[in-house]
């Protein structure tokens, strides 16, 4: 995977536990995502609106705005639509899951999570979207 | 005349007695401020200490750096920090990642550190290392963990069994339950927390256990854990405890448990239970009917719809609305016309609640 | 030989308010010692404890959040947003219009999205008639409920009475809550069985800044007469309550923020409507109703769980605060006065009840009579200086020791207060409170007293401003 060739695919990443959040940066940047990191839910769904990233993460319990609401107004808007999207969930949240790909979460995942995982899913939820 | 009860003895020593408590409270500010300039330092050495560790963990993690070279920068008298600045990462995560950051702990001098913790520390430090022994999954500290559960304190008790139960230490269940026979302590919450930390594995031998278990308490922590679980095998056990029992703790977890399970076999015991004297048995068995699916009683249902309790009611009208279109219609039938105000109102509030949501 | 007795007389009534004060002081102190102890293992615990690991398995105790309101068009959108966003799994907001005249319910109706719905009541605790209830798909959890006006005590029976969660949580709609309040004050609930009530501890906002109800940042009042309250608060939340918990017998729980069982509440039946101190009330009668249906029963304080609110700012409202806070504690007193040294309530009847007693209900009359009475006797030459100084050492800067051990404490359990000159702020406080403030809150108090015993309970207006603008 060498730079210059590829685009550089940008990722909106939003997460309240910050020391998590570090590592999931860290951990994405070194498959050359370029990330861009919330510590609560505000101002992501502007920040979505104006750079519609390549893939939304976020996390469902947040303070300000929690992520379930956070997804409903990505997916009402025409402009961001069909940017994927995945749901961070802790365990015990499983109704939060439910509800988040009923509002149309592309992919989920319950904390605690393997980053690798994660990193697994973004590239699939990427792929996907480039199939269609 | 009265006052000179005191001579000028007196006066001086109530000056000095006076002036001995504004010092001392002097004293105590400026020993706060003191504190709050310790804390305000070790707290910034803490964030650039922590800052350190991140860089080199991140880099461990992606296999740049061994674990040696890692606890060489952590100094025996910074585990305690090392411990905290790692407790966030193993809560959060699995996998590889997991697994290499808990060898951190448990293949390093660190494991050592925590054994004496647990086993010379005071409650506190005994119940903090148990329940970090039980994050890093260090199995081999299993010995230790067992001795911990005879502990005098409630607190290092709980964390051992907790830290067993996450280690996956199945054959200390006995011991664990026997514990919880002679303790009947924290609360049945927290001790049910322990039997779901161990997870399906347990299931087996669980309802083992609850064939011979004599004590009441931990027959309902038991079932109740079953029921979490779903574990069908455990299905007919439990109805015959539900229809051995008279005691009503006892048989509300029964019904609550082959509710979750949803025990086909349940079904004529439960239409029992739906005209006990006991308002939670009746609501439960309705709950637990509608759970299975008995579209048998739906007629019987219309008729709790007036019950005295409200939530019986309430399990009625949800009974109803989940069994059958048919179910549902009559609900709205009731709630527009009916003249029993009870029965109307409760069918309200479901319609609603399942119109709305939450 | 009058004036020989009336003299001896006042030279009595001086020894008896010296030690009156004294022993009042000495209570205090050992009652932050406890609190200190018991603060320092309370927070060792949650330090190691992720209290959302007790919730993982789904086996949560729902809660539903009651809010009255009254008039509070101003900041019920700002307030309601915030609890709704509070982070807790399982929980409800049920917010209960109490007859506002103002536009308290549309605000709701129209920001929620909120349609008139069928609903019903699951509990009958007697209340005023409902009008309407609302809810809203875009927020299943919330509730609305408008009534015809009734008082707070009414609002929020009728709260209880809609709903379906075991545990209710009963807030001010002024309130402002820290996010993960309801995970520590229902922590007690699911450690042990017999807790039936918690209350948390209550901080001032003034000062910090708000927005959309969340404290982003936590300074002290500007005014003195808000730092004062803050180390006041700090006396009796941090350390008086936590001390009276120690050994159960806490007889308060704050009206601003206070979780219950709601079996517990319904056992007893509700608050007592048009009751002034409604909150007070409540705890007392449940320690009388249920700790003799079961011994074990426990009412207990949680020192972290924040709510932070907003504190008058002017003499005048502060004063009819106070005033309504005594005559609260007094009709609660007397309502139940058979408590009193009654061996079937352990601390409570010995100990926290005869307290409350001697120096809430009777504290003013003694304080206030001994100072007049100091005074008196200061200008007739009946004291020595060194009565004077031991007089004035022990009503002055006896006190002064005792707010600033409290703001220590404070730093030595919480740090809630950032920056180094904030603590310096506080000292200030807790030395000048001293000097004046307290004398003032005896006078009021004593007043209202005076004013309870001669009929005229009424209620005293709190004007509030809209939190977070």
């Amino acid at each position: 995977m060498s730079k210059g060739n590829k685009v550089q695919k940008t990722i909106i990443y939003a997460e309240d536990d910050l020391d998590i959040a570090r590592l999931v940066k860290f951990k994405l940047e070194r498959e050359e995502f370029k990330v861009t990191h919330f510590p609560d839910g505000e101002g992501v769904i502007e920040a979505i609106i104006e750079t519609i990233p390549d893939i939304v993460l976020l996390d469902v319990m947040m303070p300000l705005r929690d992520g379930i609401s956070i997804l409903r107004d990505i997916r009402a808007n025409p402009k961001t639509v069909s940017i994927p999207t995945i749901i961070l969930s802790a365990k015990g949240q499983e109704s939060d899951v439910v509800k988040g790909l009923g509002d149309g979460a592309t992919d989920y995942l319950t904390k605690p999570f393997a980053p690798s995982e994660l990193v697994a899913r973004v590239n699939k939820a990427i792929s996907w979207q480039f199939l269609q | 005349m009265i006052g000179k009860f005191f001579n000028q003895g007196a006066l001086w020593t109530t000056t000095m007695a006076v002036l001995a408590l504004l010092f001392v409270v002097g004293m105590l500010i400026l020993y706060c401020f003191f504190l709050r300039f310790v804390s305000n330092s070790s707290k910034k050495k803490q964030f650039k200490l922590y800052a350190g560790w991140e860089k080199m963990v991140f880099q461990y993690l992606e296999g740049e750096k061994t674990t040696q070279e890692i606890m060489a920068l952590v100094p025996r008298a910074r585990y305690a920090y090392f411990q905290h600045f790692l407790k966030s990462y193993l809560l959060a995560l699995k996998g590889d990642d997991f697994e290499k950051l808990s060898a951190l702990v448990t293949n390093t001098d660190l494991f050592s550190c925590l054994i004496d913790q647990l086993v010379h520390g005071d409650e506190q430090v005994r119940s903090e290392s148990a329940f970090f022994i039980g994050l890093v999954r260090a199995r081999q500290a299993k010995e230790h963990l067992i001795r911990g559960l005879e502990d005098k304190d409630e607190g290092v008790y709980f964390n051992c069994a907790l830290s067993l139960a996450k280690i996956g230490a199945i054959d200390t269940l006995g011991i664990i339950l026997g514990q919880f026979r002679i303790r009947k302590k924290p609360s049945r919450d927290l001790l049910l927390s322990i039997l779901f930390e161990f997870g399906t594995d347990a299931c087996q031998p669980l309802l083992w256990y609850l064939k011979g278990e004599p004590d009441a308490f931990s027959i309902s922590l038991i079932v109740d854990a079953l029921g979490h679980y779903r574990y069908y095998p455990a299905g007919e056990e439990i109805l015959c405890i539900l229809d051995a029992t008279p005691g009503y703790d006892v048989r509300i977890n029964c019904i609550r448990a082959v509710g979750k399970i949803e025990y086909l076999g349940a079904m004529p015991s439960l239409r029992e239970c739906m005209n006990d004297a006991d308002w939670r048995v009746r609501s439960l068995a309705i709950w637990a009917l509608g759970r299975i699916g008995d579209d048998s009683v739906e007629e019987e249902l219309v008729v709790y719809l007036g019950d005295e309790n409200w939530w019986v009611r309430y399990r009625a009208a949800e009974a109803l609305f989940s069994l059958s279109r048919k179910g549902r219609e009559a609900l709205s039938v009731i709630a527009q016309h009916s003249k029993n105000k009870k029965a109307a109102s409760v069918t309200r509030i479901l319609l609603t609640d399942m119109k709305v949501g939450g | 030989m009058v004036n020989i007795s009336i003299i001896g007389a006042l030279y009595i009534y001086n020894y008896f308010a010296l030690t009156y004060l004294l022993t009042i002081g000495t209570i205090y102190f050992v009652l932050c010692f406890v609190s200190f102890k018991t603060i320092r293992k309370y927070s060792a615990k949650v330090s190691y404890i992720d209290i959302k690991d007790l919730f993982r398995y789904g086996n949560t105790k729902a809660v539903s959040v009651i809010v009255p309101a009254y008039n509070e068009g101003n900041s019920i959108i700002n307030s309601t947003s915030a609890f709704l966003q509070l982070e807790y799994p399982d929980f409800h907001v049920i917010v209960v219009n109490d007859g506002s005249k103002d536009d308290t319910l549309n605000n709701l109706i129209s920001h929620f999205s909120m349609k008139r719905v069928p609903y019903g009541m699951v509990d009958s605790i007697d209340t005023m008639p409902v009008r309407g209830f609302y809810r809203s798909k875009e927020h299943p959890s919330l509730l609305v409920i408008d009534k015809e006006n009734g008082g707070k005590a009414d609002a929020i029976n009728t709260g209880i009475n809609a709903s379906k969660d075991p545990l209710i949580c009963v807030i001010d709609a002024d309130s402002i809550l820290e996010r993960d309040c309801l995970l520590k004050v229902v922590r007690p609930f699911v450690e042990d069985e017999n807790v039936i009530a918690v209350g948390g501890i209550v901080r001032i906002a003034n000062g910090c800044k708000v927005e959309q109800g969340r404290v982003l940042e936590i300074a002290p009042p500007k005014k003195f007469i808000g730092k004062f309250q803050v180390v006041e608060y700090l006396r009796a939340f941090l350390f008086g309550r936590t001390g009276f918990d120690a050994v159960n017998a806490m007889l308060i729980i704050s009206g601003a923020f206070g979780c219950f069982s709601k079996d517990a509440v319904l056992k007893v039946g509700g608050y007592r409507a048009g009751c002034i101190g409604e909150d007070m009330e409540l705890v007392v009668r449940m320690h009388k109703i249920l700790r003799r249906q079961n011994p074990n029963t426990r009412i207990t304080f949680v020192p972290d769980p924040v709510c932070w609110t907003e504190a008058p700012e002017t003499l005048k409202v502060l004063r009819s605060q106070r005033v309504r806070w005594q005559k609260g504690t007094i009709q609660s007193i007397m309502l139940h006065k058979d408590m009193f040294l009654n061996t079937d309530y352990g601390w409570v009847g010995f100990f926290a009840f005869p307290y409350f007693v001697i120096f809430e209900m009777l504290g003013p009359f003694v304080e206030f009579s001994g100072y007049i009475v100091f005074i008196l006797s200061a200008l007739f030459g009946i004291v020595s200086l060194p009565f004077a100084i031991m007089f004035l050492t022990v009503a002055v800067l006896y006190g002064m020791v005792l707010s600033i051990t409290s703001v220590i404490l404070e730093e030595l359990s919480f740090k809630k207060y950032p920056k180094t000159s904030h603590l310096l702020h506080l000292f200030c406080a807790a030395f000048l409170e001293n000097i004046g403030y307290r004398q003032l809150q005896t006078w009021w108090r004593f007043r209202a007293t005076i004013e309870y015993a001669f009929g005229s309970r009424g209620w005293g207006k709190m004007e509030k401003k809209g939190v977070g603008k």
